[in-house]
């Protein structure tokens, strides 16, 4: 057998083990059994009559295809999951002697990429609230597990890998080049993670020449893991506006909330302060009763659950139509609160569930022209599901002056997440629905 | 419509042979080719997954064996446990024969 005949045998032992994925004894082991049919058969043929090339063909031939005795390998010795995933992906092609230096400048981007990866899935999981944290947080930890698996397969002569490595540097420059454009003109960026995407591309570029036949042995991945591979390499940048437009089902959502308005109208005392005595006259009593359905489980993710936040929900009032003939507030007078605070209670417990004036970040979602006193806030401690809080506004015009009856609008601010808003007249039972967030308080 | 031998179909035929004798991969491959009149007529490669699937499972045993002027071979024998296997295996092939020659008729 001439060194050219045993060489194709050889290889086609190799190709047949490449995928199967068998530690350094077992492939060696194998090899040398394999190797000892082909040769064998080699001769049977060449003993027949086929001249030697012939016989080695035809010795070949009826070997099988090697990727699916190396398959059935595999499986001998690992998992259906491995011999699917792992063996396709890893088999090493080209010896750590041949490895090109751009590789390792690829690995390093890589590595620098994964502890991103890895910092981020820390935020989601401590950070968002269970639904995204549960979606987030799986998407990252794939995403984490293939790049993992890239690393590997890169170093191994990987052509997938290869073309994997390069997709994640092309990001990498892309999303540098993308903080530095939208940092705003009051902030010098400066993309040091586009530098050194640039950097790496070019070194791969200048070395593609010895790139290519490192990954050439390597057979492509087809079909539903080549999907999962090219998903894998977008999603995580994907994901925090993905996240942001999912509904997490774990939070409540405006329809959760019934806003019932009511307002009654009529002339009474109205308190004058401390140490005054009342005064007849014109009343205007708003009622908010706002009722949950449900409430938000882990409202601010898992980690701040736990730390104290001024984090409550913001509601306010605001004339909505001070009716025709109204006086202006250019003369001086308008619908006003008196001297008495505005009311916020549990009607299930009769205990104090707001204050007056809400400072929270809730508040920013209300009208600009709805803040300061106008707002309350409500405590989160006292949402829960089927309990009713209740908001009682006593509203009035100067004192001494007859005004037209108005319309009040009442608008609730859940976090930073959505509002509910409504409008009541004199006698009225209305019932608020979800609005477009308003401009937020300067 | 033609039948085909699955995973442990072929490993019983090759328990069938070495129960007979050691035997070695390519002698395996010969024998079941031969024996069947070329009805089994499988790739040759696909006899080591097999084998090796036996010898994982406790079946059969490995050893090689030094051969004057060629490659060594490596020949498998049945273990005592690979012997129950195939008198157990071979009583439900055979039910399971007989039951699909009762459906398919003459």
């Amino acid at each position: 057998m001439t060194p050219e005949t045993e060489a194709l045998l050889r290889a086609r032992v190799d190709a047949t083990l490449a995928g199967a994925g068998l530690d350094g004894a077992t492939r060696a082991d194998l090899a040398e059994e394999l190797m000892g049919h082909l040769v064998e058969r080699w001769q049977a043929h060449a003993t027949g009559g086929l001249d030697e090339a012939g016989a080695a063909q035809r010795a070949i031939a009826e070997f099988g295809a090697s990727g699916e005795i190396g398959r059935e390998l595999g499986r001998t010795y690992h998992s259906r999951l491995w011999v699917s995933t792992i063996g396709v992906l890893l088999p090493a092609i080209s010896p750590a002697s041949r490895r090109p230096q751009a590789v390792a400048w690829l690995r390093l981007a890589m590595a620098i990429t994964w502890i991103l990866m890895a910092q981020a899935l820390v935020l989601v999981l401590v950070e968002a609230t269970p639904g995204r944290a549960l979606l987030g947080g799986a998407a990252l930890v794939a995403g984490l597990i293939v790049l993992a698996i890239a690393f590997q397969a890169v170093a191994r002569g990987q052509r997938w890998a290869l073309w994997y490595a390069i997709a994640i540097v092309v990001l990498m420059v892309v999303a540098g080049l993308w903080n530095t454009i939208t940092s705003g003109p009051t902030t010098i960026a400066i993309p040091l993670g586009s530098l050194f995407g640039l950097f790496v591309l070019a070194f791969a570029r200048r070395s593609w020449l010895e790139l290519r036949p490192f990954v050439s042995g390597s057979a492509p991945v087809r079909g539903g893991l080549a999907v999962v591979l090219a998903a894998s390499i977008g999603a995580p940048s994907l994901l925090p506006p993905l996240l942001a437009a999912l509904p997490d089902p774990t939070q409540a959502s405006a329809a959760d909330l019934t806003l019932r308005l009511s307002m009654t109208c009529d002339h009474g005392p109205v308190p004058m302060g401390a140490g005054t005595p009342p005064v007849d006259g014109q009343r205007a009593i708003v009622v908010a009763d706002m009722t949950w359905r449900r409430t938000d489980m882990l409202a601010r993710g898992l980690l701040r659950s736990f730390v104290p936040a001024d984090d409550a929900d913001s509601a306010g009032i605001r004339t909505d139509d001070a009716g025709p003939g109204a006086i202006t507030a250019a003369d001086g007078s308008f619908w006003m609160l008196p001297t008495d605070e505005p009311t916020v209670i549990d009607t299930t417990t009769g205990a104090t569930a707001g204050w007056w004036g809400s400072t929270s970040a809730s508040v920013a979602l209300l009208p600009e022209t709805i803040a300061g006193s106008l707002t309350i806030g409500i405590d989160q401690a006292a949402i829960q599901p089927g309990h009713t809080i209740r908001a009682t506004w006593l509203v009035v015009p100067p004192t001494g002056m007859e005004a037209p009856w108005p319309r009040f609008e009442v608008v609730y601010a859940h976090l930073d997440r959505f509002l509910v808003e409504g409008t009541v007249g004199c006698g009225q039972t209305t019932f608020g629905r979800e609005a477009s967030r308003g401009a937020p308080v300067p | 419509m033609a039948p085909r031998l699955d995973r442990g179909d072929f490993g019983l035929l090759l328990l069938g042979l070495l129960a007979e004798r050691e035997m070695y991969g390519y002698e395996l491959a010969a024998e079941l080719r031969q024996r069947s009149d070329a009805i089994i007529d499988l790739p040759e490669g696909t006899v080591y997954p097999a084998l090796r699937r036996l010898e994982r499972d406790g079946l059969v045993a490995g050893r090689w064996a030094e051969v004057s002027g060629g490659p060594r071979r490596r020949y498998y024998s049945l273990t005592i446990t690979g012997q129950k296997a195939l008198v157990k295996g071979r009583d439900a092939w055979r039910r399971f024969a007989s039951a699909a020659d009762g459906l398919l008729g003459s």
